[in-house]
């Protein structure tokens, strides 16, 4: 991924997007449709924790809160108020970046744990107030009869061609995360990890893009909050709780935040998972929701302590060592040619 | 006035438990710099201990002793099994794997007692005194009397005893500990079984009142995080003001305006309070910043 | 026309410690300037006040008329002054170019949203970057490692990687902090001359540096530090003569020489 330095590689998105265009016709059934549709949605939030996590270093236990706010501003909107679902999408994406900017400032001057108790008590205000605020979110029964989105004359409905709405959101939401992180943007934010004091010598402004980030994070999580909306004809505050937040957080972790595939093959994972368990629990009478999450919890532990950056990054490290070593081998210089790797 | 008087004192109730939380946090934290998410957990586990050993007919007394001894091993254990070996781990991954840590416990309560409320008798007899109007129960006055007995029995252990003083010293310069044959890995074993123990204590004396469940450690977790962060993160009275003030502004949002969303006041306070002391009440500048 | 660098009385204390006292100098355009004294003269922290990693007690710094002192550190970068560090803070995750890279992000203003968009300003600016990191990284000689990560490099092009990175900021003042310490002979020898070459592409460069045989041949003018104060300031043939010099530096041999 790194090999060109002003570009990432189409090909691993021309291949993923292969696998995400196949899928429907390997697995039809709308059971798996809908758990891949899911996956999708589950992958823009955690591309955008990931971005937050991995390349901002700042932890946001809060992020359903984003994705609850992306939902039901829409919900809202579109239902009470019968607003085109098109036209509420940029208030699902400007919402929930508006709250991030004002927590962003608080953010700027909290460090460390007061900042992840910072997001962890945003996060529980606004998973109350879409609770208690009957009046708006209809409380915790849920909020129903939300609209479908159209797009000239075309309705998509729960099924096949959400499914390829989603995704195409999701891959627009992986490129442009590449982008980013392969600019002078990107490349400030990766140097803070190393060395902030050498940051702020090079003249990179930490507090600035921390707090962009922080933004991007939130608008991807109101951008999934905005497909699950409308995929569903119902929501409810449920989905957006601590739960939910740390559904995204193991999503990273697991994938690894400091690359943007390890975010997608975190999300993915995390979606296999739950449908295995799904399936196995069907068979076996202990496997139970319960048992998911004592699984989440081990899959969190063992990360941690055996493979601190994710599985991506420490796959891509590996190879990364074997691919010099042969070249050394071969006494070959372990140069890839720059120029030459510009895929623009 | 009744009213208020009322919710004082539920709210100081509540409010001792999230002290005792705090002070397990901040146990913790002074001696090893984690912050152990995975609290609240200790919370729940005494709470549903002491139902199942009372279920066995084990005597009251006993079976206090032996839920607080019985929590203890399992937060020694977890820092033995986990939160060693991540050792020298960023302060965002050691969020991680507390909060890894806690579901898995979660996760493994729910599958041993299942997902309903369980009720565990009071100490000692059920009926409410009355003060200046507002009935109090006998159980509220345990949990207050604990909170005071935890904080006294902490303060001569860190002040007076040996065991205190190879705390601090862990806390101050864990090479130089190592140097005066004060082990931080031993240390750090018995930060864990410690808070456990307090969280033991606070699951105890809460569960006649609050009927535990499987799930209630991660709010009281948070709860108690939220205690330590407002008091100022390393701070033992500001845990203690900290959990008290939260028990307090929780019980009034309950009273006077809606027992919903009490959760939402209590956190935006502490949003709030953040915002204008990005250190706590008491807390100094640089403590907590861990490295973030 | 006033000096490039101006420091006016600065006083840096840390607790009760007085780590410079009422130090004032100038750096003059095109100079090499030199800045030495025993251990624990207070170098590194004048070093850090005009890197403005921290900010004086007491006194100002201007640079080209501007006061920079209480300006926050990536302020000072776009004005023109960047620098090297003795204990090396390469990004040692990135690769050789893209630490490179990183010296040129002033030099660029495109946002966060034109390079998700890949605007054309934001294309344009990776452009420049690309090109002005591999024309830096060419002149101190580095183009062979340039996909190399930082991080396994060895000490002598971590030395040359934080000199392109700093160059790729287009400094007008150059701070060097013990660019020497670590190199061998022929390394510190070829260390001279590109500071030497970098002086004649115009740039002002202001060096810490222990290696005394160094900073004799390279430096147009020196100042001495001894216990915080400014104790001699001049030509390294006057310096070498002073005798408040050679009786802080005897001193500081003595010492050094008790202590084995």
């Amino acid at each position: 991924m790194r090999k060109g330095v002003q570009s990432f590689s189409w090909k691993g998105i021309a291949v993923f997007s292969a696998l995400v265009i196949s899928f429907p016709f390997l697995f039809s059934s709308s059971f798996y449709l809908t758990k891949a549709t899911f996956a999708g949605i589950y992958t823009i939030v955690a591309v955008g924790l990931g971005l937050l996590m991995g390349f901002a270093g700042q932890i946001s236990l809060g992020q359903a809160a984003f994705y609850g706010i992306g939902a039901y501003s829409t919900a809202i909107l579109s239902t009470t108020f019968g607003l085109n679902p098109w036209l509420t999408l940029v208030i699902s994406l400007a919402a929930p970046a508006l709250l991030a900017y004002l927590l962003g400032h608080t953010m700027a001057r909290l460090h460390g744990y007061y900042l992840a108790m910072a997001t962890l008590a945003f996060g529980i205000v606004i998973h109350v107030l879409l609770t208690e605020w009957k009046s708006v979110t209809k409380g915790a029964s849920g909020f129903f009869g939300i609209p479908k989105i159209e797009l000239f004359g075309f309705t998509f409905r729960q099924g096949i061609s959400y499914y390829y709405l989603v995704w195409a959101f999701a891959l627009i939401v992986i490129i442009l995360s590449l982008n980013i992180i392969h600019s002078r943007i990107g490349r400030a934010l990766r140097s803070i990890h190393d060395s902030e004091v050498a940051s702020g010598a090079m003249g990179v402004d930490t507090g600035k893009y921390k707090m962009q980030v922080f933004i991007i994070s939130s608008m991807f999580a109101g951008l999934a909050g905005w497909l699950f909306a409308h995929m569903s004809y119902s929501i409810s505050p449920g989905s957006f709780g601590l739960n939910g937040s740390i559904l995204f957080l193991t999503m990273v972790v697991l994938g690894g935040g400091t690359s943007i595939w390890g975010a997608v093959c975190g999300a993915l994972l995390i979606s296999a998972i739950s449908i295995i368990v799904h399936t196995a629990g069907s068979h076996v009478s202990f496997i139970t929701s319960d048992f998911e999450q004592v699984l989440y919890g081990f899959i969190m532990m063992l990360i941690v302590i055996f493979l601190p950056q994710g599985l991506v990054p420490a796959i891509a490290s590996k190879l990364k060592k074997q691919k010099q070593k042969s070249a050394r081998a071969n006494k070959v210089p372990a140069i890839g040619t720059v120029k030459g790797d510009q895929n623009v | 006035m009744n009213d208020s008087i009322q919710f004082l004192i539920s709210g100081l109730t509540i409010g001792s438990i999230y002290a005792i939380v705090a002070l397990g946090f901040v146990t913790i934290y002074s001696v090893t710099k984690v912050i152990n998410l995975a609290q609240g957990e200790f919370v729940m586990l005494g709470g549903m201990t002491m139902f199942s050993l009372i279920k066995l007919g084990i005597p009251y007394f006993i079976a206090f002793l032996l839920t607080v001894v019985i929590v203890m091993a399992i937060g020694w254990l977890v820092e033995w099994a986990v939160i060693r070996k991540a050792k020298g781990a960023d302060p965002l991954s050691l969020i991680i794997l507390t909060i890894g840590t806690a579901i898995f416990i979660r996760g493994i309560a729910g599958m041993v007692w299942g997902k309903n409320s369980v009720k565990v008798e009071p100490f000692t007899n059920d009926v409410p005194i009355n003060i200046l109007g507002a009935s109090i129960t006998p159980q509220s006055v345990w949990v207050m009397v604990f909170m005071l007995l935890v904080v006294l029995v902490l303060y001569f252990l860190i002040e007076k005893t040996m065991l205190g003083k190879a705390f601090r010293a862990c806390s101050v310069n864990p090479t130089a500990a190592r140097l005066m044959a004060i082990s931080p890995k031993k240390m750090s074993s018995l930060s864990f079984a410690l808070s456990a123990g307090l969280g033991a204590i606070a699951g105890l004396v809460i569960a006649p009142i609050m009927f535990p469940s499987y799930d209630m450690g991660i709010m009281l977790g948070i709860k108690g995080f939220s205690a330590s962060i407002l008091g100022g993160l390393g701070s033992a009275p500001g845990a203690v003001i900290g959990g008290l003030l939260l028990g307090v502004i929780e019980s009034l949002g309950a009273g006077y305006i809606s027992s919903g969303i009490k959760d939402a006041i209590s956190f935006g306070v502490v949003l709030m309070i953040l915002l204008i002391r990005p250190f706590g009440l008491l807390g100094e500048k640089n403590v907590g910043k861990g490295g973030l | 026309m006033s000096s490039l660098l101006q420091v006016k009385n600065v006083t840096k204390r840390f607790g009760g410690v007085v780590a410079n006292r009422n130090v004032s100098f100038t750096i003059e355009g095109k100079n090499i300037t030199g800045l030495i004294g025993p251990n624990g003269a207070g170098k590194s922290t004048l070093f850090n006040m005009v890197s403005a990693v921290f900010p004086p007690s007491e006194g100002e710094i201007w640079f080209e008329n501007k006061r920079i002192d209480a300006l926050p550190s990536y302020k000072i970068a776009p004005m023109g002054i960047s620098r090297t560090f003795q204990n090396l803070q390469v990004f040692k995750k990135m690769t050789v170019i893209e630490n490179v890279m990183v010296g040129l992000h002033t030099r660029t203003a495109s946002s966060l949203a034109a390079a998700a968009f890949r605007l054309p300003r934001s294309r344009k600016d990776e452009e420049f970057i690309y090109e002005n990191a591999m024309e830096v990284i060419k002149f101190i000689g580095l183009e062979d490692l340039i996909e190399v990560d930082a991080g396994n490099l060895p000490l002598g092009k971590l030395r040359l990687l934080e000199l392109a990175r700093a160059l790729a900021t287009k400094p007008k003042l150059l701070l060097l902090d013990e660019i020497a310490a670590g190199l061998n002979h022929q390394e510190t020898l070829e260390m001279s001359e590109l500071i030497l070459k970098i002086r004649d592409r115009g740039i002002s460069i202001f060096v810490v540096e222990h290696d005394m045989d160094l900073v004799m041949r390279i430096c147009d003018k020196i100042i001495v530090l001894d216990q915080g104060e400014k104790i001699a300031e001049g030509t390294p043939k006057a310096v070498q003569n002073n005798q408040r010099v050679i009786e802080a530096y005897l001193g500081a041999a003595d010492e050094k020489e008790l202590t084995v």
